[in-house]
């Protein structure tokens, strides 16, 4: 099943839902930027942006995963150097990133920009000790999406 | 497989969703759980009900059953502990300053919608991660260093507080401040505003929402949405002349009062809320502020002659100048000066605050000086007039108080200036006059005309 939305889309794996949308500029004029979250458990409608009100949902086999991307001119930042979609290894996790650190869980984050658009991956995993195929759950996600680059 | 009904029943507006999972237990037992506290609770205006309960549920859930009420109200607000994993509020750790401590940078922000604390608007959160000041990361995508590189270390559970989150444990970045650093440090702690933090710090405006923060709170911030938290939006909050919160408000004297890093803001119902600021301030607290002399204050502060400032309190002036400092002029002294024109008239700035003094008080300025006491009322003698009677003791010597304002006359009595008449300037005082001849620049102390 495929989603796409503003640019992004996602061919997802068996097990995993996701959602899209298009962030409401913070100005008046501006662009809003993209938001995706993908799980391997139901999202619910009011969830964090990176994550709250999922990752407490996470069972040891779970994952969460956001996709938020930022305002363009912000792609020219030293922080958004990495380009292309990162491909998460097990040594990438840690207890410690996450927005709020919870018994278990582990999180990454990288800063990157594709296609001219700078955004963070956020992933959050179910158990911190079972972080190999976490691991390889978002990676496999990652390789089934593709980013655009829009006007 | 194909997209389920049921998962996707949740989408939030203007969202697109697709779903490969199975139908759910887990989603019906938050619907079901959604549905039942619909019932039971009225902050429907908050909350959307589906997820978001069953978040409040997981995160806080004995509070929020029994407390449903108040548990928004709890004054450090829900997953306060250590064990939530959220971070700790900046001005809980760096003595009630709601700014980013020394050696963190802002970070990143998310918003909160509705927050009560802000008046019903959003209310943003702001991260202060630590700097990389030991070493950085080659290589790293996270935006972070290693915490072995961090300028400050995971700690937790504060005493003397109820805002017991981590300090400096989470290794998250939300990205939007200074992103010209590329290395930060984990989250020191973080600081609310209901400004949007691209007003005052490096940020873009890529909005992050986190809406089960909104009630997120520290003992050591403001507790409520106030006439004082409203004059402090209209201001700029942190990007205002006043900076960052320092602690919550205080009820003083009949009204509320709130610190800031450079000023207060004064607030009392039927009087106003005021903010004053700088080195004004500063001589107000020094006064004793709303419970000292000059009351609240009736005004905001205002641009006055010179390049300096001035502010009316109730009973009351403070006036600054770069040459002179800030000083007050309290009343019955102040309507006296105000009547000559206050810093741009005869007397100048006032270099000292309003003393008392025998029978009385007086308060000395640039060109002069106002004498109050009961029986004489309040009136000012001026430049060498002022000179001489201080150095003739002033209000304790032999002249006493002015009894009248300084007049300019012919120095023979009668109704026509004579040819040839010498022009003086006169005050008389309670025992006598001084009078100046103004070619000579001679005062002479003569018995009382009149």
């Amino acid at each position: 099943m495929r989603l796409e939305h503003a640019g992004v889309a996602v061919d997802l794996p068996p097990g995993w839902e996701a959602r899209a949308r298009t962030q409401p500029a913070s100005e008046p004029g501006a662009r809003g930027n993209l938001l995706l979250h993908a799980a391997t458990v139901p999202l619910p409608a009011e969830r964090g942006d990176f994550g709250s009100g999922v990752v407490e949902t996470l069972g040891p086999d779970d994952v969460f995963v956001s996709l938020f991307e930022y305002d363009a001119q912000d792609a020219a930042q030293a922080l958004f150097a990495a380009t292309g979609l990162p491909v998460p290894r097990p040594s990438d996790f840690s207890p410690a990133v996450l927005q709020r650190t919870q018994l278990g869980h582990s999180g990454a984050q990288f800063f990157f920009a594709v296609q001219g658009r700078p955004f963070c991956l956020h992933a959050v995993l179910g158990s911190h000790s079972r972080r190999a195929p976490g691991a390889a759950k978002v990676a496999a996600l990652l390789a089934r999406t593709s980013v655009r680059r829009t006007a | 497989m194909s997209t389920t009904a049921q998962a996707l029943s949740a989408l939030a507006p203007g969202e697109v969703g697709a779903s490969t999972l199975p139908p759910s237990l887990s989603q019906r037992a938050v619907d079901s759980v959604t549905g039942w506290l619909a019932r039971r609770t009225s902050r429907r205006g908050f909350l959307v009900r589906a997820g978001m309960v069953g978040t409040a549920l997981a995160v806080d859930p004995t509070g929020y059953v029994l407390r449903p009420g108040t548990a928004y109200a709890a004054v450090c607000g829900p997953g306060s502990g250590a064990s939530s994993g959220w971070t700790v509020f900046c001005a809980t750790i760096h003595n009630g300053v709601n700014a980013c401590p020394p050696g963190s940078i802002a970070a990143g922000w998310w918003k909160a919608d509705g927050a009560s604390l802000c008046g019903g608007k959003a209310r943003y959160i702001i991260d202060c991660n630590a700097s990389c000041s030991r070493c950085t990361t080659p290589g790293a995508r996270a935006g972070i260093c290693s915490s072995s590189c961090w300028s400050c270390s995971c700690q937790s559970g504060l005493p003397g507080t109820c805002d017991q989150r981590k300090v400096c444990c989470n290794a998250f970045r939300y990205g939007q401040c200074n992103q010209d650093v590329r290395q930060v440090g984990g989250v020191h702690c973080r600081v609310v505003s209901c400004t949007p933090p691209w007003r005052f710090e490096e940020c873009s405006t890529a909005p992050a929402t986190d809406n089960r923060t909104v009630d997120h709170n520290s003992d050591k911030l403001p507790q409520r949405y106030t006439a004082i938290t409203a004059r402090y939006i209209a201001l700029g909050e942190n990007g205002s002349e006043l900076g960052a919160s320092v602690y919550g408000e205080v009820a003083v004297a009949g009204g509320t009062a709130q610190r800031y890093q450079r000023g207060r803001i004064s607030s009392k119902p039927g009087v106003g809320t005021w903010e004053t600021l700088g080195a004004v301030s500063s001589r107000y607290v020094a006064t004793g502020a709303e419970g000292g002399p000059l009351g609240f204050p009736i005004a905001a502060p205002s641009a006055a002659a010179r390049g300096g400032r001035a502010q009316r309190f109730q009973r009351g002036r403070i006036s600054w100048h770069a040459a002179t400092g800030a000083f007050e002029v309290r009343a019955p002294l102040a309507a006296a000066y105000e009547q000559l024109g206050a810093e741009g008239g005869a007397l100048g700035y006032p270099v000292s605050g309003t003393v008392a003094v025998a029978g009385g008080s007086a308060g000395s300025f640039q060109s002069g000086r106002i004498s109050w006491s009961a029986a004489t009322g309040a009136h000012a003698t001026r430049g060498e007039i002022a000179r001489r009677y201080v150095q003739l003791g002033g209000e304790a010597g032999p002249l006493g108080f002015p009894v009248a304002g300084e007049r300019t006359e012919d120095d023979t009595p009668g109704p026509w200036r004579r040819p040839g008449a010498v022009r003086v300037r006169r005050s008389d005082f309670q025992r006598g006059s001084l009078v100046l001849d103004e070619r000579t620049g001679v005062v002479e102390q003569r018995p009382r005309s009149g």
